[in-house]
């Protein structure tokens, strides 16, 4: 078999582990709908001033990246769950590539992103989200978000092959990203950071993410956020991928 | 059985008992993860936030930095509760809570070293916060017996939320639904408050919602001790809504220690 044949297989093993589990499906989708209407009543006034958008038109797409980037704890934990739990031991004896898991569980995932981004966003537009730039630019929205979560990905594969316990997966995951939810441009325009802070904000993934997906929805730059993005998923794939494979074959 | 009796009632070793447990809870806990949460906490919530809204409420003429790190305080103290409540459950699915209760074991104690070992966690968090504030700008204006009660307030406010935590933990007995099931009461309780930005900010119809939300009363009554004039109604406000909900939530967490097996 080819390594795409395998990695689909894999890739829908998960999937349905994943449909299957209404836990799992209420985390990944409520999470981000609690989070949005939450953010939006807290911050909305206070931000709605300083920016020439409305908020829901910033807020919608930084939930749709913190939540993609926030179940990768998920991602993390449960391929710790599959080497310690010895389904990679089976695959192992079996005549397949050794990729094959890794990719797997990247494309089960990337599914299940592809999900919470449609559900994020058709509650988004029930609050006053919208896409004014065409049709093409919808499908652009999705793949930035699916790019997006390549970055985030690789990084979990390579916490759950190498962290100790479940517990540590999951933090070694959520506690970054909230930090680099709250230095980004998510929930506030890059003007209300403090002038020094400014640059590091800038280079931050999640904000060149979200300048991309505000370019796509409300109106704005598309390209140069476009090329940081893809450039932080090569970074991740060429670093965090060949580690997280030879990590995982321990 | 007078033998068995002598080591189970009586004030002495209740407490004798309760330190052993609170010092096994306090260990248990000990860990690199725990270590790494100290340092990672303070400087997500206490700077993150303060990057982030430094600017915006600045200009509303609001001094963050002396408004944010209370409300960090009490958001730990939530943290405290809800892993102390996977914690109960853990004892109970490993069979540590049924090994006490077959050994000739203080009942009292169980709790006692639960609330102690929380009471440790949260005023040690209530310290760091603090620490981690000062480097930020947030000072303590209103003297010692001030700054006393306001770690006095969160530590109680801790051991309140620990009481309803422990229940829930106790009755169910799987630490990881627990821990996810605890996650949202908590999300919705801290971002539905006072906590990162004033009441004025949220939409008119939800104002009084915040304003008298438990939640915002005892952040409120954290930040009037901090402050040069503290306020006696705001902190009393606060000590009235942690006996009542430290009266309910002890009755249901006696509930629980009584009934589980």
């Amino acid at each position: 078999m080819s390594v795409v044949v395998e990695a689909a297989l894999l890739a829908g093993r998960n999937t349905r582990r994943f449909l299957h589990s209404p836990q799992l499906l209420g985390d990944a989708v409520a999470f981000p709908l609690v989070l949005l209407l939450l953010m939006l009543v807290m911050f909305g006034e206070v931000v709605a001033g300083s920016t020439a958008e409305p908020y829901i038109a910033r807020l919608a797409p930084g939930i749709v990246l913190f939540s993609v980037a926030y179940s990768c704890a998920g991602s993390a934990v449960a391929h710790h769950v599959d080497l310690r739990g010895g389904l990679q031991g089976r695959l192992r004896t079996m005549p397949i590539s050794r990729v094959s898991p890794l990719l797997g569980r990247i494309g089960g995932d990337l599914v299940k992103f592809t999900l919470v981004t449609v559900v994020t966003v058709a509650v988004g537009h029930l609050l006053g989200f919208r896409f004014r730039q065409g049709p093409l630019a919808v499908l652009g929205f999705l793949l930035v978000a699916l790019l997006f979560a390549l970055i985030f990905l690789w990084a979990a594969l390579l916490v759950g092959a190498t962290v100790g316990s479940v517990e540590s997966a999951n933090t070694a995951i959520t506690m970054p990203v909230t930090l680099l939810l709250l230095v980004s441009t998510c929930l506030v325009p890059l003007s209300a950071f403090p002038d020094w802070a400014q640059p590091v904000i800038r280079l931050n993934p999640l904000s060149g993410a979200h300048s991309a997906l505000l370019g796509l929805s409300w109106g704005g730059p598309v390209l140069v956020p476009v090329l940081q993005t893809l450039g932080w998923a090569v970074a991740a794939t060429v670093v965090a991928g060949p580690l997280a494979l030879r990590r995982s074959l321990r | 059985m007078t033998t068995a009796a002598g080591t189970e009632s009586g004030l002495g070793n209740l407490l004798a008992q309760g330190t052993v447990l609170a010092g096994r809870n306090l260990r248990h806990r000990a860990t690199a993860e725990m270590a790494v949460m100290f340092v990672v906490f303070p400087l997500i919530f206490v700077f993150g936030f303060l990057l982030l809204f430094g600017r915006l409420f600045d200009a509303r003429g609001l001094d963050y930095a002396q408004f944010l790190p209370p409300a960090i305080v009490a958001q730990w103290m939530f943290t405290v509760a809800n892993t102390s409540g996977a914690a109960s459950a853990a004892d109970r699915a490993c069979g540590m809570y049924r090994r006490c209760l077959v050994m000739p074991v203080n009942r009292g104690a169980i709790a006692l070293g639960r609330v102690a070992s929380e009471a440790v966690w949260a005023f040690v968090a209530a310290v760091v916060i603090s620490a981690t504030g000062h480097l930020a700008g947030f000072r303590f204006h209103g003297g010692i017996a001030a700054t006393v009660g306001f770690v006095a307030l969160a530590v109680a406010f801790a051991l309140v939320l620990t009481a309803a935590t422990t229940a829930v933990g106790l009755s169910s007995g799987d630490p990881a639904a627990v821990a996810a099931l605890l996650n949202l009461p908590y999300l919705a309780l801290i971002m539905l408050s006072t906590a990162f930005v004033p009441a004025d900010a949220f939409p008119g119809w939800l104002e009084p919602v915040i304003r008298n939300s438990p939640v915002s009363v005892v952040i409120e009554a954290l930040r009037s001790l901090a402050s040069a004039t503290p306020a006696w109604t705001e902190v009393r406000g606060a000590l009235v809504w942690v006996a009542v909900l430290g009266v309910v939530f002890g009755a249901v967490a006696a509930r629980a220690l009584r009934r589980t097996r």
